[in-house]
């Protein structure tokens, strides 16, 4: 939203300010009722809330209880823009996504305030990352590692695959998966995945030898 | 013909005012007893005008005034007595209790005034304890539709776990069919409450405005006057134009700003505008139907 200093200024500019107490004298007051934040529907189709055109929104609050809150809102923005628009990385130097640089009220989320953000969404499970003990790049957790795990066994038992041995490459990007939610899952979530059912003594992964990439034995 | 004296006039007499005075009673009688079948079929056609526009009571705002108007004006009040406890309460009580579970006007009251503080205690961390009527009556109906909890407020979309996307419950407009809530039945929840001591107070920046401090600390007068300029500015506030408005000095400005953002969690900073030290009133921002 747009609202320049001038006209601000002259639509209260003969106003007496009424405080709470007065309010019958304030009778002349032209208020002028200025734009509505409105949501943004962005090119994907992700619909934008309408706190995403509120320009503080992109500085962190000072007050802790409304930085706290601030963050909830941010954090669940980012988990359903990530998923619509099936984001998986976040690297907080790089070039960010869309979310977090609003074009219309030039506003953006700065590094300083991202990383905050981010470590915020490792600390609730959200985040995560990787590789391990830096802060630059993440990988959003939409959905859970083991979720993910969850579906690739599903899948995998669905098409009859138990028992045979796959490459990483095959699940995320093979002939079979175009049609699946983890197609094109990055190789550290889907390695995250495979781990969560390893763990769970639903597969078996096999070290990468010379041409042939890491696989991966279900069970 | 001429009047006797005698004993036998004196009898006549007697008769006369005895008889006058059986039919006198037995007058009155029949008119209590009409009165009680009018009474009797008033209170019937209550029930069954309740019975037959009990949805329309609940769900059309224009209905429902209309109908709390009719009640007072015959001085029977819709909310008496408790939601449940209308059974064991006695002569008076008992068509209270009955106006109450026939209408279940004071349900739908108390429903509506628990939504309320919901929402109200939901918000102060965004909000600072200041919300405007409208915004708190958006917030009761997107409670009320189920979507979003309370807290999700402007965002939308508060539930990760919904990925159908959001657009459907924003652009087809659901509330038709749905219970429609005016200014009028939130200021008779907020005096629903007052009994409990929510100190819930009204403040009108602007005649048309209503803003609805939801803690029982008030505004002291520079937040006030910084409302009352963030009324008329969607919200902004920008030090050099709240010192051309209110006339203080740079310093009273600033104190004034650093508290609505530190003190009362009114104002949210944004230090990516044009100038510094912007704050925004959350409360008085508008951000749509949506």
């Amino acid at each position: 939203m747009s609202l320049d200093y001038s006209q601000a200024q002259a639509s209260s500019s003969s106003v007496t300010i009424p405080t709470s107490h007065s309010r019958k004298s304030a009778g002349s007051s032209s208020t002028s009722p200025s734009t509505p934040l409105r949501t943004t529907i962005s090119s994907t189709g992700f619909e934008f809330p309408a706190i995403w055109n509120f320009p503080p929104f992109f500085t962190l609050q000072p007050n802790p209880s409304t930085l706290s809150h601030q963050l909830e809102l941010w954090r669940n923005l980012v988990l359903s823009w990530a998923r619509h628009d099936r984001v998986f990385e976040v690297n907080t130097e790089g070039d960010v996504g869309d979310v977090f640089n609003n074009k219309t009220i030039k506003r953006r989320l700065l590094p300083p305030s991202l990383k905050r953000l981010m470590l915020e969404m490792v600390k609730n499970g959200e985040a995560a990352p990787d590789p391990p003990k830096q802060d630059t790049r993440y990988l959003l957790y939409w959905r859970k590692p083991d979720e993910w795990g969850d579906l690739i066994y599903t899948w995998v038992t669905d098409n009859g695959l138990n028992a045979s041995i796959m490459t990483f490459y095959e699940i995320t990007d093979g002939d079979l998966s175009h049609t699946t939610e983890f197609y094109e899952l990055p190789t550290p979530l889907l390695r995250k995945a495979l781990e969560s059912l390893v763990k769970r003594g639903k597969a078996q992964l096999l070290e990468g030898k010379g041409e042939v990439g890491e696989g991966v034995r279900f069970l | 013909m001429r009047k006797g004296a005698g004993i036998s006039a004196l009898s006549r007499h007697t008769t006369t005012t005895s008889s006058y005075s059986t039919l006198s009673s037995s007058i009155s009688t029949s008119q209590l007893s009409s009165l009680q079948t009018q009474l009797e079929s008033f209170r019937n056609a209550l029930v069954s005008f309740s019975i037959a526009h009990r949805n329309d009571i609940r769900k059309d705002p224009a209905f429902r005034h209309q109908f709390q108007k009719m009640c007072a004006a015959i001085g029977v009040d819709p909310l008496a007595g408790g939601p449940a406890g209308s059974g064991a309460s006695g002569s008076g009580g008992g068509v209270k209790g009955w106006w109450n579970e026939m209408i279940g006007m004071g349900e739908w009251e108390f429903e509506l005034a628990v939504q309320v503080v919901d929402i109200c205690v939901s918000t102060r961390g965004e909000n600072g304890g200041l919300i405007e009527m409208g915004e708190l009556i958006r917030r009761v109906e997107r409670l009320r539709r189920g979507g979003g909890g309370a807290g999700s407020g402007p965002t939308g979309q508060n539930n990760p776990s919904k990925n159908t996307s959001t657009v459907t419950t924003t652009s087809s407009g659901v509330g038709h069919n749905e219970t429609t809530i005016t200014p009028e039945d939130i200021l008779r929840s907020l005096e629903i409450l007052s009994p409990l001591g929510a100190g819930y107070k009204l403040h009108h920046p602007t005649p048309s405005s209503t803003f609805i401090r939801t803690i029982p600390k008030s505004l002291d007068t520079d937040q006030s006057t910084l409302l009352a300029l963030a009324a008329t500015t969607g919200g902004r506030l920008r030090p050099r134009e709240v010192r051309l408005q209110t006339g203080w000095g740079e310093v009273r400005v600033q104190l004034a700003l650093e508290d609505c953002v530190m003190r009362e969690g009114l104002g949210w900073v944004d230090e990516q505008g044009d100038a510094s030290g912007e704050v925004w009133i959350i409360a008085a921002t508008d951000f749509g139907g949506s």
